[in-house]
C-alpha cells in the first residue's frame, strides 16, 4: 500500500510541475520617500535601476571633451527610450532631447557602483558614491573609455561631471534618462512625466546628486533635500555632481545686484513664480514696482508643483542708479520680493586727443578681453489649454401642435397631437491641461574695421599709424518670440593702445526692429567730424585689433552679448606722408 | 489492512488521479486548439512558411498640421505699457451642436409623421452625447514603417538592442585621488 501512494504522490508531484503558474503583473513601486506619485502597472520604477552618467568637462570653457559614457550595474531591457549621451552642461547650452528607442550602449564596471537613487526602503549613501568616483582606479577605468589619457584627466585641467540616471517605466515604455532629461522630457509631455512619476523624476532622482559647493557655474543647492522639485530647479542646479584633482571651484557669476543695466535702454527684468497651480480660474499675475510705477503682467498660468518665467519689459532712466523693484504676486503663487537693479554709464570715457608727439615706447600687445558672452538664451511658456469633455444632459418634453383641416364636405377639424422635443442642454465636465512652448533668441553679429574714406594713406584694410579707422557692427537677433526679445541695444569698443582698458568708447546705435547696427559716434577732434578713431601715431606695423563687447540685447532668460574683434593692418606712419621742401619759388 | 480496505484506498486514489488528469487534459485544450491541416498544407517544416502580414494603415495618424493649427499663444503676448501679458488670452471650445435635429422655432410641418404622437422619446447614441479629445496613439505602439511611438515626440526609429559593455577595469584600489561635491 505504501509503495501505491508513494506512486500516486510521485505523480501528483510531476503534474503539478507541468502545470505552468501565471503570474499577475504587480510592479514593484517603491514609495522612494512618499508615493510615486500617480505610479501604475504601466509606470513604475524598481528601487536599484538607476546608473550614472559620466563626463570629462574643461574646467575653464565647460566644453565637453572625449566621449560620454553611462555606467549602470543593470540590464535595461531592448526597446529602451534614452537620449543619447548628452552632458547636463550641454544641455544648458541649449542643446534640446533627441530620442532614440534602442541601441543604448552602456558599461557594467568591474566593480558594482553602489545604489545612486534612494528608495524608502534603501537610502543611497552618499559617501559610498563619492569614493567610488573619486578612486584612483575608477577613474583610470572612465579614462579609458572617455578617451582621454589619465594624467592629463586628472591634471587639474579637466573635470568629471557625474549625473544620475533612472530607469524606468512610463506608460508601459522603458525609459533610461539623467535628472535634468527628466525635467526636459516632462516639459516635452505638458507635465505628464511629473503625473506619474513624480517621487523619482522630480524627488529621488535629482536630489540622488548634487552640488554642496558652486562648481561649474552651477550653484550648490541650497533647497529641501526631501521635497519634490520643480523642473527649473532640476535643470539650473540638481542631477548633478563634479569631480575635481584640485581646489579651483567656479560659483555662478554673482552679483550684488540681480542685474546690471545701462542708461536709457529697453530692459526686461524676469522673477520666477510657482505654489499651487495657475489656470483661467485661478489666475496669478504679477505686479512690478518700478519707480513709481506699476507694471502688471498677467496670463500667467503654470501646472501645480512647477513654476512659470515673469517678465516685465521696461526703458531704463537716462541717470546711472540703483533702482530696487518690488515684486508682489496675486493669486496663489509666490516670487522674490525685490529685484535690484544696477543702473550704469558707458559714456564718458572716451580717448583723450591724439597728437603727433604721442610716443609709447614701452608698448606691450595686451591681450584681447573677453567678457561675459552668451550668443542664446531659451525659455518656455506654460499654456493652459480646455480639455474639452461634453456630456449632454436631456430634457425630454412633449411639444404639442395643433392642425385646422376641413373636410370635403366642409367640416372644419382639430387634431392635436405631439412629439418629443430635447430642451437638454451640454454640460462640459473638462479640465485645465498645460503645454509648454518653448521660445528661444539667438545673437549673430559681425564686426568690421575699415580705414577712413578720408585716409589718404589707405589700401585695402591697410593703413598707416596715425590715420582714423572706422567701425561697423550689425547685429541681428532671432527669435521665435518677438515681444519678449529686444535687440542688442549697446557696443562698447576698447582698443589696444590702451592695453583694452582705461578709455573706450560707446558706439551710436541705429535699431529697426530686432536688427541693429553700431559706429563710431563723431570724433570732437576730427576736423570733418568724422565717425573715426585716430591709431595711435607710434603703434608699431602689424595687427591692430579693437575690441567690442556687443551687450543689451534682453531675453525673459537673461541677456544676450557678443564678444567681437576685427582688424586692419598698420604699415607706417603718418610721418611718412610729410616731406620738407621748398616754397614755391 | 484488509484487502477490502486496501481495495477502497485504491479506488478513491485512482479515482482522484483520473480527475486531476481531466482537469490538466481539459486545460491544455482551453488554451490552444490543434487545428487540423487544410489539404494540400505541407506538412514538412522544411518548406518555407508562407505567412502574409497584413499591413494596415494605423486608424490613428498624427496630423503634422496639428502644431500649426494651434495658434502660438505667445503671439498675442503684450510687453507695451503697464498692463502686459506673457501670452494670449486663452479660449475655451465653443458649446457643441445640440444633438437634436429639430429647431426651436420648428413648426408643425417640420416633424415627421413617423415622429408624432411616439409614447417614448427618442434615443441617443453615445457618440452623440458625448464629445471629448481624441486620444494620442499609446506609448510604444508602432506604425506600419516599424517606428516606435514616444509620447512628446511621435514615432521614432527603433535602433535595435543595446550594447552592453563588461568592463574589467573599474573598480576601487582604495587610493583617493580626487574630490566630490
Amino acid at each position: 500500500m505504501k509503495r501505491i501512494f508513494t506512486i500516486f504522490l510521485s505523480v501528483l508531484l510531476l503534474l503539478s510541475v507541468a502545470v505552468p503558474a501565471f503570474a499577475t503583473g504587480d510592479p514593484n513601486i517603491d514609495g522612494g520617500g512618499g508615493g510615486m506619485g500617480e505610479g501604475s502597472s504601466s509606470s513604475y520604477w524598481n528601487p536599484g535601476m538607476d546608473g550614472v552618467r559620466v563626463s570629462v568637462v574643461n574646467a575653464e570653457t565647460h566644453a565637453v571633451v572625449g566621449s560620454v559614457i553611462d555606467l549602470t550595474n543593470q540590464n535595461p531591457g531592448t526597446s529602451l527610450v534614452h537620449f543619447g549621451k548628452v552632458c547636463k552642461l550641454s544641455y544648458n547650452g541649449g542643446r534640446s532631447l533627441s530620442p532614440k528607442v534602442g541601441g543604448y550602449s552602456c558599461i557594467h564596471p568591474s566593480q558594482s557602483f553602489p545604489r545612486i537613487i534612494s528608495s524608502g526602503s534603501f537610502p543611497a549613501s552618499i559617501n559610498a558614491i563619492r569614493s567610488y568616483f573619486t578612486d584612483e582606479q575608477t577613474i583610470r577605468g572612465i579614462s579609458g573609455y572617455v578617451g582621454i589619457d589619465f594624467e592629463t584627466l586628472v591634471g587639474g585641467k579637466y573635470k568629471i561631471v557625474i549625473e544620475p540616471i533612472a530607469y524606468f517605466f512610463f506608460n508601459g515604455l522603458q525609459y533610461a534618462m539623467t535628472a535634468t532629461e527628466a525635467a526636459l522630457y516632462d516639459q516635452q509631455v505638458n507635465g505628464g512625466l511629473r503625473a506619474k512619476m513624480l517621487s523619482l523624476t522630480h524627488k529621488n532622482l535629482p536630489l540622488a546628486i548634487f552640488l554642496e559647493k558652486a562648481d561649474l557655474g552651477y550653484p550648490a543647492w541650497s533647497g529641501s533635500t526631501t521635497q519634490k522639485v520643480s523642473n527649473s530647479d532640476i535643470i539650473s542646479a540638481l542631477g548633478i555632481g563634479v569631480v575635481r584633482f584640485n581646489d579651483m571651484t567656479e560659483s555662478p557669476v554673482t552679483n550684488s545686484f540681480d542685474y546690471e543695466y545701462r542708461i536709457d535702454t529697453d530692459v526686461i527684468t524676469s522673477v520666477e513664480v510657482s505654489g499651487g497651480q495657475s489656470d483661467p480660474d485661478n489666475p496669478v499675475s504679477v505686479r512690478f514696482n518700478i519707480q513709481g510705477t506699476t507694471y502688471t503682467v498677467s496670463n500667467v498660468y503654470y501646472p501645480d508643483g512647477d513654476s512659470q518665467l515673469v517678465w516685465v519689459r521696461w526703458h531704463t532712466p537716462t541717470e546711472p542708479c540703483v533702482i530696487t523693484i518690488d515684486v508682489s504676486v496675486t493669486g496663489g503663487g509666490s516670487a522674490q520680493s525685490t529685484v535690484v537693479c544696477n543702473i550704469t554709464d558707458f559714456a564718458g570715457k572716451d580717448p583723450p586727443n591724439p597728437i603727433a608727439t604721442d610716443r609709447n615706447d614701452a608698448y606691450a600687445a595686451s591681450p584681447v578681453p573677453t567678457n561675459v558672452e552668451a550668443t542664446s538664451a531659451s525659455w518656455g511658456i506654460w499654456s493652459p489649454r480646455w480639455h474639452e469633455n461634453w456630456e449632454w444632459v436631456p430634457n425630454w418634453e412633449k411639444c404639442w401642435h395643433t392642425d385646422h383641416w376641413t373636410d370635403a364636405d366642409g367640416k372644419s377639424h382639430t387634431d392635436h397631437w405631439y412629439h418629443w422635443v430635447d430642451r437638454g442642454w451640454w454640460e462640459d465636465h473638462g479640465w485645465w491641461e498645460f503645454d509648454w512652448n518653448g521660445y528661444t533668441a539667438t545673437l549673430n553679429a559681425q564686426m568690421d574695421m575699415t580705414p577712413d574714406d578720408k585716409s589718404p594713406a589707405a589700401t585695402g584694410n591697410t593703413t598707416k599709424s596715425g590715420y582714423g579707422v572706422q567701425e561697423n557692427v550689425t547685429a541681428h537677433v532671432r527669435t521665435n518670440q518677438s515681444a519678449a526679445v529686444t535687440a542688442a541695444q549697446n557696443a562698447v569698443t576698447y582698443f589696444p593702445e590702451f592695453g583694452y582698458q582705461t578709455y573706450w568708447r560707446l558706439l551710436d546705435p541705429t535699431i529697426i526692429g530686432k536688427g541693429s547696427s553700431f559706429a563710431f559716434r563723431q570724433n570732437r577732434y576730427s576736423t570733418y567730424n568724422r565717425r573715426t578713431h585716430f591709431t595711435p601715431i607710434w603703434f608699431p606695423d602689424g595687427a591692430y585689433t579693437p575690441y567690442t563687447w556687443l551687450l543689451d540685447c534682453w531675453t525673459p532668460a537673461g541677456m544676450l552679448s557678443m564678444n567681437l574683434t576685427d582688424s586692419i593692418t598698420i604699415r607706417g606712419n603718418l610721418w611718412e606722408e610729410w616731406h620738407i621742401a621748398p616754397a614755391n619759388p | 489492512m484488509k484487502d477490502k480496505t486496501k481495495r477502497t484506498w485504491l479506488i478513491v486514489l485512482g479515482s482522484l488521479a483520473c480527475v486531476v488528469l481531466v482537469v490538466v487534459i481539459a486545460g491544455q485544450f482551453g488554451s490552444k486548439c490543434a487545428v487540423d491541416p487544410a489539404p494540400g498544407t505541407p506538412l514538412s517544416s522544411e518548406t518555407s512558411p508562407q505567412v502574409t502580414i497584413e499591413t494596415e494603415t494605423p486608424s490613428v495618424q498624427i496630423s503634422e498640421s496639428s502644431a500649426s493649427e494651434t495658434s502660438d499663444p505667445s503671439t498675442g503676448a503684450d510687453s507695451e505699457g503697464t498692463e502686459q501679458t506673457i501670452q494670449a488670452d486663452p479660449v475655451k471650445p465653443e458649446t457643441p451642436e445640440k444633438p437634436t435635429t429639430v429647431a426651436d422655432d420648428h413648426t408643425g410641418e417640420d416633424v415627421p409623421q413617423e415622429e408624432r404622437n411616439a409614447e417614448t422619446p427618442p434615443t441617443y447614441t453615445k457618440e452623440q452625447t458625448t464629445v471629448t479629445e481624441p486620444s494620442e496613439p499609446e506609448a510604444g505602439s508602432t506604425n506600419s514603417g516599424g517606428q516606435v511611438y514616444v509620447p512628446g515626440f511621435g514615432y521614432v526609429d527603433n535602433d535595435g538592442g543595446n550594447q552592453v559593455v563588461e568592463d574589467n577595469s573599474i573598480y576601487e584600489n582604495g587610493n583617493k585621488i580626487g574630490s566630490m561635491g
